[in-house]
């Protein structure tokens, strides 16, 4: 075990050094020179040539990669071109509020996927099975925005039911700990502004969860027609086993399996859906910093998003890999 | 040697030249989702097709004294905010959804195949350098990874549809490797080789072909995938820019007016969920469609 953890956890952090290259390089490869780029076609030599200093673009190629790595490494991507503040700085707000949407929704996700999966599966040739499949066809067809513009039409405007854009209304006075509002929230024992937060986040999770929960049930169902068929299911039956438990406590956690790595491989789908929902939700967070960045053409904002998405991203991934074992006592990493 | 192997292969090698299209039906017809599929392509086919015959109205000419009309005859799906005809800009987006598909789609397909191959018959250092830059590209969140390609290139639906290209490159690869090197092992590749076939006919003229069905279920598939991608990156802004009629694009204008006039966001959300929806359901069955030893599982 503590053999297999050394080298996944190496293995992470080279793909993570493969990400920093791929990110650094990226500045290097667009045709044209960069120090223009960010001058803008007014700009006069005099600007260029403080740029291209500032960017440390007069050094080989080398040096500045290993400039760039090591104050990454601390968490310094250099400033905002647009805000003039430290690009880590902007991503360090906006992040955990993406984080805490993309979790939430992997969560909504996974708890209804399995469920959804599960039923499919056991209710064969059913209304359930139907309404499953349906749920999957429309989860993975559907375009994110455009669930949510609707949800955000119906649920939003016509009904009333939920609040238009915002994470957390403006009148509710939050302390800042972990900038997601609901860890906040809970931490300060804050319950108006955990109901509020919550009533805020239902729309936008619901829709960023669709994708995945189709996804999650698809899988869950092929898993659970697999072992349905096991004799050992039979043998349970046959003891005088309540069905019920044969389903979740026989069945399920056998089916469990590509279900929990469809988990971590859906963190990265969810951190690309929160961009868009964020968008169609109005919400901050990630998507409104990405998009006026690209626009901007802000490279340290960008590489800094980039960065620490993918490095999450990794570590999702490689917290899924080690769970294995938790969830197959028979695996046993040698 | 298992006689299994050889019995099919024989089998499918002097099969008549139509059995494709026979076989083809017999899975389509049995399994009627794919066949909801396959439907909905040839409609969005069609209509690409003929699109501008039929377009009543000019998809970009603005006639401000009709804007924002609700559905009627007159315009089929309303209008928008110029008073452009919603159903012409449809027919027309649905040129460039099919155009969106086969560029990103080739441009996966094309480097995904070339650095799988390359990878999987040469091995040892060009396998490992190769897959493991794979493995990096496929540490970003896709969209963050089209996103610092589009970054680079400035915004535009042509830098959309080559971000979305690059970023399921890795996909591919890794596909076209593992099933060349299960041909590779195939005892007719050592046949080839030994009758002094050069490297390269070995390559595209054996493995290639012979791994073709899982890489042609993934272009089925990235061809929904690439669709519904490039709409996103045209809702955020970053791909098609107005009045380029991409639906992903005129979904984002819709948007402002989602109060006012419903029709403008939800048309092309149909339009994009039916064509990738017909992807989604043809990819699931184009691997038995093309693989004639697998006839058993289609039934």
């Amino acid at each position: 075990m503590a053999r297999f953890l050394v080298r996944r956890v190496l293995q992470s952090i080279l793909v993570i050094l493969g990400v920093t290259i791929i990110t650094f390089l990226a500045l290097h490869v667009i045709p044209g020179d960069v120090a223009h780029m960010i001058g803008g076609e007014k700009a006069t030599p005099e600007q260029i040539e403080q740029i291209r200093q500032q960017l440390g673009l007069d050094q080989p190629l080398y040096v500045q990669y290993w400039r760039f790595l090591s104050s990454a490494v601390q968490g310094d991507f250099g400033t905002s071109l647009q805000t003039h503040i430290s690009a880590m700085h902007e991503v360090a707000i906006a992040f955990p509020l993406t984080f805490q949407l993309a979790f939430l929704s992997l969560l909504v996700a996974a708890v209804f996927g399995i469920w959804l999966g599960t039923i499919a599966a056991v209710k064969r040739g059913t209304i359930v099975e139907g309404l499953s499949m349906a749920i999957t066809l429309i989860g993975t067809s559907a375009p994110v925005f455009w669930i949510g513009i609707l949800l955000l039409l119906f649920g939003g405007a016509r009904l009333g039911w939920f609040p238009i854009g915002d994470v957390i209304s403006n009148s509710i006075d939050l302390q800042n700990i972990t900038h997601m509002t609901i860890v906040d929230s809970i931490i300060t024992g804050n319950w108006q502004a955990l109901g509020n937060t919550l009533h805020h986040l239902i729309l936008p999770v619901f829709t960023l969860s669709l994708l995945p929960m189709a996804v999650i049930s698809r899988i869950t169902r092929a898993g659970m027609l697999d072992v349905l068929r096991q004799d050992y299911l039979r043998t349970a039956r046959a003891k005088g086993v309540r069905e019920s438990i044969v389903i979740y406590r026989h069945a399920l956690p056998n089916a469990f399996l590509p279900v929990v790595t469809a988990l971590g491989l859906q963190f990265g789908v969810l951190l690309s859906g929160a961009i868009l929902t964020e968008t169609v939700f109005n919400l901050p967070g990630l998507g409104r910093l990405v998009i006026s960045s690209i626009l901007f053409r802000d490279f340290p904002v960008i590489q800094a998003i980039v960065v620490v998405a993918a490095v999450a991203f990794t570590v999702i991934n490689l917290l899924v890999d080690l769970s294995y074992a938790v969830f197959d006592p028979r695996i046993r990493y040698e | 040697m298992k006689t299994t192997t050889i019995d099919s292969s024989v089998f499918g090698s002097i099969r008549p030249r139509d059995s494709f299209f026979v076989h083809a039906r017999k899975v389509l017809t049995s399994h009627p989702s794919a066949m909801i599929g396959m439907v909905i392509f040839v409609v969005l086919l069609i209509l690409a097709i003929i699109g501008p015959l039929i377009a009543p109205y000019d998809p970009l000419s603005q006639t401000l004294a009709d804007q924002l009309q609700a559905p009627s005859w007159h315009h089929l799906f309303g209008t928008d905010q110029f008073g452009r005809d919603i159903f012409s800009r449809i027919l027309a987006g649905a040129r460039l959804a099919l155009l969106i598909g086969v560029v990103a789609d080739v441009l996966a397909l094309a480097f995904g195949t070339l650095f799988g191959l390359f990878a999987a018959f040469y091995g040892g250092f060009a396998d490992t350098a190769i897959m493991r830059t794979m493995d990096v590209l496929l540490a970003f969140p896709y969209l963050l990874l089209a996103m610092l390609v589009i970054a680079l290139l400035g915004p535009g639906l042509y830098q959309a549809v080559a971000a979305i290209g690059i970023v399921y490159i890795p996909q591919f690869a890794r596909i076209v490797r593992s099933a060349a090197l299960a041909v590779r092992q195939e005892p007719y590749i050592e046949v080839a080789r030994s009758i002094g076939a050069s490297p390269v006919r070995i390559i595209f003229r054996h493995v290639l072909i012979n791994s073709a069905p899982p890489i042609i279920a993934q272009t089925t598939l990235m061809f929904g995938i690439s669709i519904l991608e490039v709409a996103g990156l045209g809702f955020l802004g970053l791909g098609a820019q107005p009045p380029q009629p991409e639906w992903g694009a005129m979904l984002a204008e819709g948007r402002s007016y989602i109060l006012t006039s419903w029709w403008m966001a939800t048309v092309p959300g149909l339009a994009i969920m039916f064509s990738v929806l017909g992807f989604n359901l043809l990819g699931d069955v184009v691997f038995d469609i093309l693989d004639p030893n697998r006839q058993q599982s289609a039934k």
